[in-house]
């Protein structure tokens, strides 16, 4: 599968503090990948550095199957189009001239504007002065100008932040649908966990600046499995048995809790409880979601 | 280049920059006026005389304005990080200056074009030398740039507008006093340079209280000096794009 944006052990430090440690990111073409991380873990500045904004200390970036540098960058950043967290536009200016400017600055023709207006959904909002617009609709607007040019690649920093729950879904269908109507990869960004599990298929996490892992959505999803819950009818019989297998056991009443094992196990287990009558009424798995998940790895600090 | 300069032009659109220009012409004019020998024999020399002083009023201000406007917009729209991926930051500087420069011109003219229209409709006698109306245009155009790039600079350097806007109207007073200081003084004061790079200035008898207008030598000097701070300004304006943070 080929790659819109690869790094190769990209490193961003200021002074002493390394912000940005050695990632090595791969987004396929034509995906959507969300980039998770907590607060000050390293996912604006390596944006950043993605869209030459900040200059990396160590490592390289390769965007659209180049390696960007100095003399290449404002062609392959021509071909991009970016979200930073709240977007740019002229408020004394309508939605139609705002995208004029980054035609001439992209070297676009004004064509493109009708087909993006269409996209976002604001023809009939085009004459109007963008300082009357609502949040929702300027971050819209954003989207339409990083959509001029149809670029292979779309890099949308937090682009949910600040809209209400309605913006929020109506920005989450636009991205989602990119990839099919536009033939973009998108690289998102956000701290709403439960809002990208709902768009993405790729994903990376980072913390403290390294990245702790990469890869499908449902790698990650089948790598992180919940733990089992045992509903028994005889508790103190099941948590013996159990016990003496060294199996590490939480209960709750009727409900025991016990860390996800492998299949074979998982069966030998239900046929030593069954041995002794402990009672087996069900058995569950319990599903992490991705926020579970982030969590859990975001405190393990270590990468996978 | 053409492309970026006419998006810059797009940005001054519905932002009524033709208007501050007018406003600001108009207020040094109508101050000179205001000001001026009701002589029709010496007219023009004393609009030549009051305009310089009156520039020194204004223009600190005003050319604070212009930059602030010219800078603000980027700031309002959140735009820079945008703009950083799709031109260089000095090419993003160049049309800025561009654009300043144009509306410093601009001014420059009006003023010019002002002088000759005083002198019609109040029925001056005394001939307008072409030569002090482009010495008016040359100083005023290169002292207003002058203050055009250090607020511009200063634009740049804080995150907020208004310490340029401080810093010009500071200038305006101060601009206007070095006028009234010993003439040492005012060369190390730019913001008055209009008024030792004027055309006139004046004499003045305090026996018979007889004030006359005589022609200043050229300052050539003096307008070097406003050019190496010129650039001197420029070359800082254009370190400070480089490392604007987004």
């Amino acid at each position: 599968m080929a790659h819109v944006i690869e790094t190769n052990m990209l490193t961003k430090t200021y002074g002493t503090q390394t912000v940005v440690n050695q990632i090595n990111l791969s987004v396929p073409e034509e995906s959507i990948y969300g980039f998770i991380g907590p607060n000050g873990a390293g996912k604006s500045t390596t944006m950043k550095l993605l869209l030459g904004l900040a200059h990396p200390t160590a490592g390289s970036i390769h965007l659209l199957g180049k390696e960007m540098n100095q003399a290449n960058r404002l062609t392959l950043l021509r071909q991009t189009g970016s979200l930073i967290e709240s977007p740019s536009c002229y408020g004394h200016l309508t939605a139609r001239e705002n995208l004029q400017i980054i035609c001439d600055l992209k070297g676009v023709p004004y064509r493109d504007i009708d087909r993006v207006l269409e996209i976002v959904q604001l023809t009939q909002y085009c004459k109007r002065k963008v300082s009357d617009f609502s949040l929702g609709m300027r971050q819209r607007l954003g989207i339409a100008q990083a959509l001029l040019g149809s670029p292979k690649l779309l890099i949308l920093d937090e682009p949910t932040n600040g809209l209400d729950p309605a913006g929020i879904q109506e920005m989450r269908s636009f991205i989602r649908k990119i990839p099919q109507s536009c033939g973009a990869a998108v690289l998102i960004s956000s701290h709403l966990l439960s809002e990208l599990e709902q768009i993405i298929d790729q994903v990376g996490i980072i913390n403290q600046g390294k990245l702790l892992f990469q890869g499908d959505l449902s790698a990650l999803q089948r790598h992180s499995r919940g733990d089992y819950i045992l509903r028994v009818l005889h508790p103190k019989k099941a948590c013996s048995t159990l016990l003496a297998q060294g199996i590490t056991v939480r209960a709750t009443g009727q409900l025991l809790q016990i860390p996800s094992v492998g299949e074979e196990t998982l069966a030998n287990l239900v046929q030593q409880l069954a041995a002794q009558d402990a009672g087996i009424v069900g058995l569950t798995q319990q599903t992490k979601s991705l926020e579970d998940i982030f969590l859990s790895l975001t405190s393990q600090k270590e990468a996978v | 280049m053409r492309s970026l300069f006419r998006a810059e032009l797009r940005k001054a659109h519905r932002r009524h920059d033709l208007l501050v220009i007018l406003l600001i012409a108009a207020v040094v004019v109508f101050l000179s006026c205001g000001n001026h020998h009701p002589d029709p024999a010496a007219g023009y020399s004393a609009l030549f005389y009051a305009m310089p002083i009156m520039n020194a009023l204004i223009m600190s201000t005003g050319m604070a304005v212009l930059a602030s406007r010219i800078w603000d917009v980027e700031t309002r729209g959140n735009t820079c990080k945008l703009l950083f991926t799709l031109q260089t930051r000095s090419s993003l500087y160049v049309a800025k200056a561009l654009l300043g420069i144009l509306e410093i011109a601009l001014i420059g003219l009006l003023e010019c074009i002002a002088v000759a229209a005083v002198g019609a409709f109040k029925g001056y006698t005394e001939p307008l030398e072409p030569s002090q109306l482009i010495w008016l245009f040359v100083c005023t155009f290169a002292v207003s740039l002058l203050l055009f790039f250090f607020s511009f600079a200063l634009c740049l350097y804080f995150p907020s507008q208004v310490p340029a806007l401080a810093f010009g109207l500071a200038g305006s007073l101060v601009g206007l006093f070095s006028g009234f200081m010993p003439r040492i003084c005012c060369y190390f004061i730019p913001w008055g340079y209009f008024i030792p790079l004027s055309a006139m200035e004046t004499g003045w008898n305090p026996e018979t209280r007889e004030l006359w207008y005589i022609p200043r030598p050229f300052h050539g000097a003096l307008l070097v000096v406003a050019g190496i701070f010129i650039v001197l300004l420029i070359a800082a304006g254009y370190k400070l794009m480089q490392k604007k943070e987004v």
